[in-house]
């Protein structure tokens, strides 16, 4: 079920009134692509979920589209709520004006009321998940269009936000497909969730992990009961970011500095391990070129051996 | 509180400490992301999975949308965000 | 602290948990990032309650005075409720 917190995710704070702007963000509350949208379609989709992080995922971020939906109509109301009528008529909203005075309805840009056309609850969880990555690239697409379109910097850090997020649930719902994947069409699960995984075999394999190690005890971190927590202790060293932080040890991983993480034992695979920093492409004569990294790490030719080996 | 560097938006108290997990390149550096995957089956898609690298803080994360540096890509301008600069 | 402050520092606290949070939902093996989680979600709670001592509820089920605390103005869309972001030139 859920709880309200009496707060906005990011807060929207807009001095200047800007139905012009309203009536293109409102697109993101009903709208094909909204918040709306979005929201009803994972919190819908989560019934039919296999695995436990896949059901977690589709809950939790069903549950902050809402709260994104939230955003999105303080948004609409605070650049109308002090219009005039003759900007209203100047930016060409009359006609919502006329159905709907400066309140918020889900509609989109171009007017057509919110519709669950524009979702699908296909019960398939591999066809759901793909629906969702899609829908999170429309939702990004759409915030970009809308941060070209403004010009107020009270309205575009919002907006920026909210294109953010769409990019890290994208991620989620990747990581969630994988494990769905990997759990439908190889009947193996990871370690997770106290489900014991199959040995790995060299044809079948789904995604190599490197194993975890036995998993340390956490109950240190753990609030102790009879200790009170309201002495405004803001001292847990380095969560707030109050101390100067040292001086980095590990730089920034750099996109073309990639090594190969490094397994703790190695596992079965079908060609040996090479980082990907050191290898270079080779094109069919063999010679060596520099450049992009094959994620795969196999030229064609080898690729066509390793088939041959396991009768793929 | 400004943020005027980089490095200033990075938490400290998030550190790869787990020798041998899968986070940590030959090189040292800690690698946010799966470098290499195996055994993949024609008609799926992959998403490289994340792992866990120094994040922002608080306060840098609210202003960038994410504690993931590895996931935080602000520029669209020329189409190019996602593919990187 | 003043409120802004205060509500500032919440919401960056449980900004930071909500994305943790999601990361744990694909990756509940991560002993690390449980560690970290449960740090910040202490040090949030903890600013939670202080916040909402001076300034009244912040969720359901919480004691109120009189009168009933919870309707009390302004609403988070309200743009008075609103604080701006550390950094932000006014």
């Amino acid at each position: 079920m859920w709880f309200y917190d009496k707060k906005l995710e990011y807060p929207i704070k807009i001095k200047k009134p800007d139905p012009r702007m309203a009536n293109m963000i409102i697109t993101q509350y009903g709208g094909p692509d909204g918040e709306l949208g979005a929201s009803v379609r994972y919190l819908s989709q989560r019934f039919s979920m296999v695995t436990p992080e896949a059901k977690a995922t589709l809950n939790d971020i069903g549950t902050e589209e809402l709260a994104h939906l939230e955003m999105v109509g303080a948004m609409v109301r605070q650049l109308v709520e002090n219009a005039s009528i003759e900007d209203i008529k100047k930016a060409g909203m009359s006609a919502y004006y006329s159905d709907h005075d400066k309140a918020v309805y889900p509609v989109s840009a171009s007017g057509v009321p919110f519709t669950a056309a524009a979702l699908q609850s296909k019960g398939d969880p591999v066809t759901d998940l793909y629906e969702d990555m899609a829908a999170e690239q429309k939702a990004r697409s759409t915030y970009e269009y809308l941060i070209n379109l403004a010009e107020d910097p009270d309205v575009i850090d919002p907006l920026k936000f909210l294109r953010e997020r769409e990019i890290v649930h994208f991620q989620r719902f990747g990581e969630s497909l994988r494990i769905v994947q990997d759990y439908l069409q190889n009947k193996k699960r990871f370690s997770y969730a106290g489900i014991p995984a199959m040995p790995e075999t060299k044809k079948t394999d789904g995604v190599i992990m490197p194993r975890m190690p036995a998993m340390p005890d956490v109950s240190k971190s753990m609030p102790q009961p009879g200790m009170s927590n309201d002495s405004g202790m803001y001292n847990i060293p380095g969560v707030y970011g109050d101390m100067t932080p040292p001086a980095r040890q590990t730089p920034m991983p750099d996109a073309k500095t990639y090594a190969a993480p490094r397994m703790p034992s190695p596992p079965p695979q079908s060609m040996p391990v090479q980082p990907p920093a050191q290898q270079m492409r080779q094109d069919t004569q063999g010679k060596q070129m520099p450049g992009a990294v094959n994620m795969s790490g196999m030229t064609w030719t080898q690729k066509l051996q390793d088939s041959k080996k396991y009768g793929v | 509180m400004e943020i005027d560097n980089y490095s200033d938006m990075f938490d400290p108290s998030v550190t790869v400490s787990m020798a041998g997990a899968g986070n940590t390149a030959a090189t040292g550096h800690c690698v946010d992301r799966e470098t290499m995957i195996t055994d993949v089956e024609l008609a799926n898609a992959y998403v490289p999975f994340q792992k866990l690298c120094p994040t922002f803080t608080p306060a840098a994360s609210l202003k960038n949308g994410t504690i993931f540096p590895g996931l935080y890509k602000p520029k669209w301008e020329n189409r190019n965000a996602w593919g990187g600069e | 602290m003043n409120r802004d402050e205060m509500l500032r520092k919440l919401s960056a606290l449980d900004f930071y948990a909500i994305d943790l949070h999601l990361y744990l939902n694909t990756h509940p093996d991560d002993a690390e990032a449980i560690n970290k989680y449960n740090a910040v979600v202490t040090e949030a709670n903890a600013m939670r309650k202080q916040y909402e001592s001076m300034y009244g509820p912040l969720t359901a089920n919480m004691a109120s005075k009189v009168p009933w605390q919870w309707i009390q103005n302004p609403w988070p869309w309200q743009y008075k409720f609103n604080f701006t972001l550390a950094g932000d030139d006014e």
